[in-house]
C-alpha cells in the first residue's frame, strides 16, 4: 500500500513546495489538488513537462484530484454538464502526459432543479459517467469516484456507489476513492459498504484527514482517532492501492502518518 | 405602501410553470414576478423567443413587472479558475440578455462560492469577484437592468453582508444595489443588524420566514424571524420594496402579504397613539 500526501499540504506555497514537502516525509505519491493558484492544470506544454521532470527526480508519482467544488455531471444545465466534461478531460489529458496513477472526480449533485427531475438527473449522470469512463480509457488514465458529504451529493452512500457501479458498466477501467471523514460525516453506514463486494473490490484510495473536511483548521484530535480507527476496519476488507492523508495542518499529518504505517 | 412580489419558488416544480405563477401574480394583485432560471423551461441561452414573448406578453397584459433571479448553482464569480470564471460570467451575461428581452428591470445573483483558495485568498477572491461585476454592469447598464446581490448565509457562500458592501463600494456603479434576503440572514444571526449594514444599497428583497437561525421557505409569521422591526426599519429608511415573497407555496405568499399589511396596520396604528399621547401631553401643557 502507497502511502500519499495530499498536496494540500502546502496549499499556499503551492505544488512544487508541496512535492518537496512530500518527498521529505520519504513518501513517493503525492495526490495534487487541482485549484489555481496552488496548482493550475491549464499549463503550457513546457510547464507540464516541468513538472513531469520534476516528479521523476523526486522519485514521485501524482495522481490529480478534482476539487469538488461546482463540477456537476448530473446539473440539467447542459452548460455545466458541458464545462465540467471539458474540466474533467483536461485533467485527464495532463494524467496521461505526468504519467499519473489516476484522477479523482466528484460525480455530480442533485440541488433543487435535479431533485425535482431525478430520474432526467441520473440519466444525465449516467450519460455523463460513461462519457468521461470512455475518453479515459482511450488515454488510458484510471478515473476514481469519490464520496462527498452534503445531502445534495450524488455519491454519498453506500447504494449511491453500487448506482456507479452500474453506470460504468462494462468499463474496467475505474474505482472509488474511498473518503472516510466524508463518510463519517453522511453517517453512512460503513459496515454496510464493506459488505458490497461490487463496490469494495473497486476501492483504489482511501482519503484519511480531518472531518469534515482536509480545511479544517480547528480539529479535534478526537476526530481523526474515529477516523484512524474506521480506516482500520476498512481496511481488514480492502487493501487499497495507496491511502491518501488529506489535510492542512502538519501536526495531524504526521499523526495520521504514524496511525497509518 | 409596499410594493409586493413574487418569486417563482411559489410553484410546484413538479407540474406547474412560469405561466401558473405569472397568471396567480396577476390574479391577486402583485406587482412584480420574481422568475428564477433555475429550470429546463427558463434557462439563459436555451429558451426560445416564442415562450419568451408569450411570458411577456402575459406579464404585460396583467401589468406585472419582470424581475429574474440569475441561475447560482454551480456559478461562482469569484471563481480562481479561469475556465470556470468565464463559464460563470457567460452565464450571467444570457442572463442579462435574457432579461432584456422579457424588459427586466432587475436581476438578483449571489457572488460565488468561498472554498479553499478563496479562504487563504480572500482580497484576491474579492477582486475577481469585483471584476466580474464590472463586466457584466458594461452589459446590465446597456440593457437599462440593475443588478443586485445577494446576501448569503452557507458557510462557502460568498456574499455576507460586509462583504456585499464592500463589493459594491470597490465597483462604485449606480447600476448595482443589494437583494436582502431575510433568511439567509437569519442563518447568520440578526437579521435587523445586518439589514441596517447594507440598507443603504437596498433595491430588492426576499422576504420569508424560518425558525431562529435556520433555513426555510416558510410564510412570514410561520417561523421565529421578528417582521416587526424589520418593516419598521424599510419605513425609516423610506425603502418601498420590492418585497418578493420567496415562499414555497401560492398560499404562503397570500399569507406572507396580509401579515406584513397587518404589521403596517399595527404600527400605524402605533404611530396614531404615539401622535395623539404628544398632542394630548402638549394640550396639557398649555392649559
Amino acid at each position: 500500500m502507497l502511502i500519499s500526501v495530499s498536496s494540500i499540504i502546502r496549499f499556499k506555497e503551492g505544488i512544487i513546495e508541496a512535492i518537496k514537502y512530500a518527498a521529505r516525509l520519504g513518501l513517493m505519491h503525492i495526490d495534487i489538488f487541482v485549484a489555481n493558484p496552488h496548482f493550475n492544470y491549464l499549463m503550457t506544454d513546457e510547464e507540464i513537462e516541468h513538472l513531469r521532470k520534476f516528479l521523476d527526480y523526486m522519485g514521485m508519482r501524482a495522481s490529480l484530484k478534482s476539487p469538488g467544488f461546482v463540477e456537476n455531471l448530473a446539473s440539467i444545465n447542459p452548460d455545466v454538464r458541458k464545462i465540467t466534461f471539458k474540466f474533467f478531460k483536461k485533467l485527464i489529458d495532463l494524467a496521461k502526459r505526468i504519467n499519473a496513477t489516476h484522477v479523482t472526480i466528484k460525480p455530480g449533485m442533485f440541488f433543487f432543479p435535479e431533485k425535482m427531475r431525478k430520474r432526467e438527473a441520473y440519466d444525465l449522470l449516467e450519460e455523463g459517467i460513461k462519457r468521461v469512463l470512455s475518453y479515459a480509457e482511450e488515454q488510458n488514465v484510471m478515473i476514481l469516484f469519490e464520496n462527498y458529504y452534503y445531502p445534495i451529493e450524488a455519491l454519498r452512500f453506500p447504494k449511491h456507489f453500487q448506482k456507479i457501479v452500474k453506470f460504468a458498466g462494462d468499463n474496467q477501467n475505474y474505482g472509488f476513492a474511498l473518503n472516510i471523514p466524508h463518510l463519517l460525516e453522511a453517517k453512512a453506514d460503513i459496515e454496510k459498504l464493506v459488505k458490497m463486494k461490487d463496490v469494495i473490490r473497486r476501492i483504489e484510495a482511501i482519503y484519511v484527514g480531518p472531518r469534515p473536511s482536509p480545511w479544517e483548521l480547528k480539529v479535534d484530535y478526537s476526530s481523526i482517532d474515529e477516523v484512524i480507527d474506521r480506516f482500520r476496519f476498512i481496511t481488514r476488507y480492502v487493501i487499497p492501492r495507496i491511502t491518501i492523508l488529506a489535510t492542512v495542518r502538519e501536526d495531524i499529518l504526521i499523526r495520521m502518518l504514524r496511525e497509518v504505517i | 405602501m409596499f410594493i409586493y412580489g413574487v418569486s417563482t419558488s411559489i410553484l410546484d416544480r413538479k407540474k406547474d410553470t412560469v405561466f401558473d405563477a405569472i397568471k396567480f401574480a396577476v390574479k391577486h394583485k402583485f406587482d412584480v414576478i420574481e422568475i428564477v432560471c433555475e429550470t429546463p423551461e427558463i434557462l439563459p441561452g436555451y429558451t426560445n423567443p416564442e415562450f419568451i414573448k408569450r411570458v411577456k406578453d402575459l406579464a404585460e397584459s396583467g401589468r406585472l413587472k419582470i424581475q429574474l433571479h440569475a441561475p447560482f448553482y454551480s456559478i461562482n464569480l469569484a471563481s480562481f479558475d479561469d475556465e470556470f470564471l468565464n463559464f460563470s460570467r457567460k452565464e450571467i451575461l444570457k442572463t442579462i440578455e435574457l432579461g432584456y428581452k422579457l424588459e427586466a428591470d432587475k436581476i438578483t445573483l449571489h457572488i460565488g462560492l468561498c472554498f479553499l483558495p478563496c479562504q487563504f485568498f480572500k482580497e484576491k477572491a474579492m477582486e475577481i469577484a469585483a471584476e466580474s461585476m464590472k463586466i457584466l454592469l458594461n452589459e446590465a447598464s446597456d440593457c437599462g437592468i440593475k443588478l443586485a446581490v445577494e446576501n448569503r448565509g452557507g458557510k462557502l457562500d460568498l456574499g455576507k453582508v460586509d462583504e456585499l458592501v464592500k463589493l459594491i463600494e470597490m465597483v462604485n456603479s449606480d447600476n448595482l444595489g443589494i437583494t436582502f434576503d431575510v433568511v439567509q440572514a437569519n442563518v447568520l444571526g440578526d437579521p435587523l443588524e445586518q439589514l441596517k449594514v447594507v440598507e443603504k444599497y437596498l433595491i430588492n428583497t426576499h422576504i420569508r420566514d424560518a425558525p431562529r437561525g435556520k433555513e426555510g421557505l416558510l410564510a412570514v409569521g410561520e417561523g421565529e424571524i421578528d417582521f416587526s422591526s424589520i418593516i419598521e426599519e424599510f419605513i425609516r429608511i423610506g425603502f418601498k420594496g420590492p418585497l418578493i415573497f420567496e415562499v414555497s407555496s401560492r398560499d404562503r405568499a397570500i399569507i406572507s402579504r396580509a401579515t406584513v399589511e397587518e404589521i403596517l396596520e399595527g404600527l400605524n396604528k402605533k404611530k396614531l397613539d404615539s401622535n395623539f399621547d404628544s398632542i394630548m401631553l402638549s394640550s396639557r401643557s398649555i392649559t
